[in-house]
């Protein structure tokens, strides 16, 4: 049947498209529709936020699907098309131009969208200079004003990786960048705080003007600008906005087919949702706990990454499990920043390496165990980390020693 | 037609497993790659952003790039692991004496 597939894919980011290659690589007569809603052919995200914000990159650096990919005989591919129901009974979808095509196994991989601030902030006559960023278009957006002559003012809602990250290529480009975080760090929970101090330090030498503990509480027009009231009664000027205050999931497609969701659709390690036939992955879906306990959305891209090998494995009849742990990394200026494994307080600080030196890591122990690693321009050091951190290896005194000391290769603890 | 050589570096320079990061004048910095006993010549930039390759972790035949952990086949410079798509530009080599030279044209 011509509208009949074995696996079909709703979503073409890095967790559908590596969904795509490795159902097409693991089996060799699996027949794969991949539908792409957004009317461009499939993209990286995180370097919309750097090298393409920057305008050191091209739409053909950022591509996913290569071409030879693209020309696969036993991929189909829609471009700007979005899916606008599911019909379990039937196992078929229904796309926006009342095409209906049936599935086997069907993946969602649908992401993420901008959260946005909250509409009763913001005077109405203020509302086309406020920007989020999540898509190519946005980023292509958002560049048009960075370039713009004279540079405008930026205030950026939001201290977390896309906040900082747009605030890094803004400053680079001569705007005079402010950030309004409403914590009392930056980054969030996902960073210790002697790494939170790092960064602010790195972006205030920059010239940032980085306010913590800073809640917005009204965008007004001013005369050609814009003034942001907060609410200890200060005043800031800027000519745009950028918002950058969290990710809502995409899960309205699974919710209205009734499958179970939590903010994010549910799935457990497998990949699977509560329908055998649909898997979900990526920043759309939250984790269900094999103890019952509501489980965590992971929004990074190695983790979307991961989960469309499993599930695409998966539908070809094997048994993966989800069992990464989380890996995310950020570039601002000239630093590179990685976090593995989960940061928490409490956790044992072991520093290796000099922080004067911008290039160090932080290590985080627990029990004797490794547990978590933020690494400043030390990506070397990234996999062998990870096996540590993955193995659970009890660490012995000399172990301990060698972590905090750059010159012990990790080599031979991992 | 012969193609010229251009000497890089010596053998010893280039630690067994390792690699060594070699700045030539008017020219983007090159990697070599010494894997069992074979020098190997690449591009030393990813081709995903800016970070050197040495500065990367070499396991099985692949340079693991330090910043987002794509990986490049060393011998032919095809990307292996995401987010790298993109070749990694590699240069005939030929040892002798212990110098390594490759043909950069
Ligand atoms: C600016 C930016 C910078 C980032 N930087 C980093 C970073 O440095 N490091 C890192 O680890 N992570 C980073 N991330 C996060 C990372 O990009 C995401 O985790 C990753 O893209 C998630 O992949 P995904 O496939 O789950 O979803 P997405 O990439 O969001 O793709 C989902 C796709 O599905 C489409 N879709 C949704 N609904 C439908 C429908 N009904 N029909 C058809 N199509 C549909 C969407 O349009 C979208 O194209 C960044 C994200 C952004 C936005
Ligand atoms: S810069 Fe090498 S993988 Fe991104």
């Amino acid at each position: 049947m011509q509208d009949c597939f074995d696996i079909i894919i709703i979503g073409a980011g890095i967790g559908g498209i590596t969904a795509a290659q490795t159902a097409l690589t693991s089996s060799g007569t699996t027949r794969v529709l991949l539908i792409n809603g957004e009317d461009c052919p499939p993209y990286d995200r995180p370097p919309l936020s750097k090298a393409m914000l920057a305008g050191d990159a091209t739409t053909a650096d950022i591509v996913l699907l290569p071409q030879d990919w693209q020309d696969a005989p036993r991929l189909s591919l829609r471009q700007g098309r979005t899916v606008t129901a599911i019909d379990r009974d039937g196992k078929s979808i229904l796309l926006d131009d009342g095409e209906r095509l049936h599935y086997a196994t069907l993946i969602l991989a649908t992401g993420c969208r901008p959260r946005l601030l909250d509409p009763d902030l913001i005077d109405p006559a203020c509302r086309d200079r406020i920007f989020y960023l999540r898509s190519l278009a946005d980023a292509q957006r958002l560049q048009a004003q960075l370039t713009a002559t004279p540079r405008p003012r930026l205030a950026i809602v939001g201290g977390g990786f896309i906040g900082l990250e747009v605030a890094a290529t803004a400053r680079q480009a001569g705007c005079p960048v402010n950030v309004l975080e409403a914590g009392e760090r930056l980054i969030g929970r996902g960073a210790p705080a002697t790494v939170a101090d790092f960064v602010k330090a790195r972006h205030e030498e920059a010239g940032v003007g980085v306010h913590l503990g800073a809640r917005l509480q009204r965008i007004a027009a001013r005369e050609q600008a814009l003034a942001l009231r907060l609410e200890d009664g200060s005043l800031l000027q800027a000519d745009i906005v950028v918002a950058g205050i969290g990710a809502l999931p995409n899960d309205e497609l699974a919710r209205s087919a009734g499958l179970a969701c939590d903010d994010g659709i549910l799935v457990d390690a497998a990949c699977r949702t509560s329908d055998a036939s649909i898997f979900a992955i990526g920043d759309a879906v939250r984790l269900r706990q094999a103890d019952g306990q509501r489980g965590e959305r992971i929004e990074h891209w190695n983790a979307a990454r991961q989960m469309g090998e499993v599930a695409a494995t998966n539908a070809c009849g094997g048994a993966a499990r989800y069992s990464g742990i989380p890996w995310v990394w950020s570039d601002q200026y000239a630093l590179n920043l990685q976090f593995l494994g989960v940061s928490a307080a409490g956790h044992r600080h072991i520093i290796r390496g000099d922080p004067a030196s911008a290039r160090w890591a932080l290590l985080e122990v627990r029990d004797d165990r490794l547990v978590a690693a933020t690494l400043i321009n030390q990506g070397k050091e990234r996999r062998n980390l990870e096996r540590l951190i993955t193995s659970e290896t009890p660490l012995s005194a000399a172990a301990l020693a060698a972590l905090g000391d750059p010159a012990a290769s990790l080599k031979t603890l991992a | 037609m012969i193609s010229p050589l251009t000497l890089i570096c010596r053998t010893e320079d280039v630690p067994a497993g390792g690699a060594l990061q070699v700045a030539l004048p008017d020219r983007e910095p090159l990697a070599v790659f010494h894997l069992q006993g074979e020098f190997f010549v690449t591009d030393d930039t990813c081709t995903h952003g800016a970070a050197s390759l040495c500065d990367g972790e070499i396991e099985e035949g692949r340079v693991f790039c330090p910043f987002h952990s794509g990986s490049f086949d060393i011998r032919t410079g095809a990307p292996v692991d995401k987010p790298c798509t993109r070749a990694l530009r590699t240069y005939p080599v030929r040892t002798e004496d212990g110098a390594i030279y490759a043909v950069l044209e």
